[in-house]
């Protein structure tokens, strides 16, 4: 079982330097808090059985551990910007163009590096990692019915975010 | 009819696979029929598009540290065989250390009797033990013993008393292993003769001649001018101490292990 969880954590390694780069927001930070991450679920392997969700449970360390750093360095933990203004429904970019165009991509990336961390950990959590809204929950530690409303408040904010962006460049 | 502004919610869901059963039928069956909402769908389906999208736009270097964890991990793995290797080693020595003790234990509790009859032998003959009780009955004798030891002994009758080739003398308690142990005063060829009888969990027989006599083991053995049979029997220890040369040990044997032995 342990070679089992061992492989998963390799097979995970990518996914969870994404994150942590998303979230930390600089490559040797998130290097130190992947590694961090791994050592601490070899440490901790034999409290999983062989249904544990081990990527999720990978997630859930990581997210602990940068929570804690946080702390540490007497930053406060996850905060939300809770007013979002009313934003049109028109999305009128599609997925080929974001591809061809470097300019819209870069745009699209800038707004999600500048939302609230917890806009942009549930965003990453979600649509990098597909992982469901009941993987989120444990992972976040909260209601599936906070993941829901939090994911939609995410997505307004960055097309919110998005919008400004782009036109002020236009 | 659906609400529009629930809707917009159920599209996410939707788009996240996490819209089920009816609500999904529904949706569905609504999405068939309005134009409008179709559109925010496409939309919708589009922005998340673009946002699965960015994860590509996460580019690390990452080959050195995969490579760099990879090795650890089997580095672990080594550790954890190597602790569980001194686990299994510690858990051995100390099965031993457990056993080896008990051993020492067990033994150390068990006193060898043969050294404790000669001493109480010894002593009776000099007048230093006197007895408790002066019978030469077996049944008296018994009786006197019985609520006074923790096991159960009783003084068996010569088959023949008519030619019983001892007497008895009478009886006493004597100290062993903090507890007491029964000691019957005999006399044989006009000589002294003392048999002392404790349980075989706390007094080993012991002596350099063994002679096995109806399934039974006795042990012979001569210590300070004194002659020594040894025995266990059904969970006692017996000790019989005589200084008489040319003893016939069949002689008292009999009395408790021929098949015409009567208990008292």
């Amino acid at each position: 079982m342990f070679e089992k969880i061992k492989k998963e954590i390799i097979d995970s390694i990518d996914s969870l330097l994404r994150y942590a780069i998303v979230m930390v927001g600089n490559e040797e930070d998130a290097k130190d808090l992947v590694q961090e991450t791994c050592y601490k679920a070899l440490k901790n392997m034999s409290s999983l059985d062989e249904n544990s969700n081990v990527k999720a449970w990978l997630f859930t360390i990581m997210r602990n551990l940068w929570i804690n750093q946080r702390k540490r360095s007497q930053i406060s933990p996850v905060q939300l910007d809770e007013t979002i203004e009313d934003v049109s429904d028109e999305w009128n970019i599609n997925p080929e163009e974001l591809l061809i165009n470097n300019e819209v991509r870069q745009i699209l990336m800038k707004a999600l590096n500048e939302l609230p961390d917890a806009y942009r950990e549930i965003l990453v959590l979600r649509y990098f990692e597909d992982f469901s809204y009941n993987e989120i929950s444990k992972i976040l530690n909260c209601p599936v019915g906070t993941v829901m409303s939090r994911l939609n408040r995410a997505r307004e904010k960055l097309k919110e975010t998005f919008l400004k962006i782009y036109e002020k460049n236009q | 009819m659906i609400d529009h502004k629930a809707i917009k919610i159920w599209i996410n869901l939707y788009l996240d696979g996490e819209l089920v059963g009816d609500e999904l039928e529904l949706f569905k069956q609504h999405i068939k029929e309005c134009q409008d909402c179709l559109k925010i769908l496409k939309q919708q389906r589009d922005f998340i598009d673009s946002i699965r999208a960015l994860k590509d736009e996460v580019k690390v270097q990452s080959q050195d540290l995969k490579a760099e964890l990879i090795e650890q991990i089997e580095k672990f793995k080594t550790e954890k065989r190597k602790t569980i290797k001194y686990i299994a080693f510690a858990s051995i020595i100390a099965f031993l250390l457990i056993l080896t003790i008990s051993f020492i234990y067990f033994y150390s509790n068990r006193t060898d009797l043969v050294k404790i009859a000669v001493e109480n032998h010894m002593r009776q003959v000099r007048g230093h033990l006197p007895l408790e009780i002066v019978s030469s009955s077996e049944a008296e004798i018994s009786n006197w013993f019985e609520g006074k030891l923790k096991f159960n002994f009783r003084l068996p009758r010569y088959p023949d008393p008519s030619n019983q080739p001892y007497r008895i003398k009478g009886a006493r308690l004597v100290a062993l292993n903090n507890d007491y142990a029964a000691l019957v005063s005999y006399e044989m060829y006009n000589r002294p003769m003392t048999l002392l009888v404790a349980p075989s969990r706390s007094a080993i027989p012991y002596g350099k001649r063994k002679v096995n006599f109806k399934d039974i083991d006795f042990y012979l053995d001569t210590r300070d001018g004194f002659n020594i049979l040894s025995w266990t029997d059904k969970g006692l220890t017996y000790a019989l101490v005589f200084d008489f040369e040319n003893f016939d040990w069949k002689k008292p044997c009999i009395v408790c292990h021929s098949q015409e032995t009567n208990e008292m």
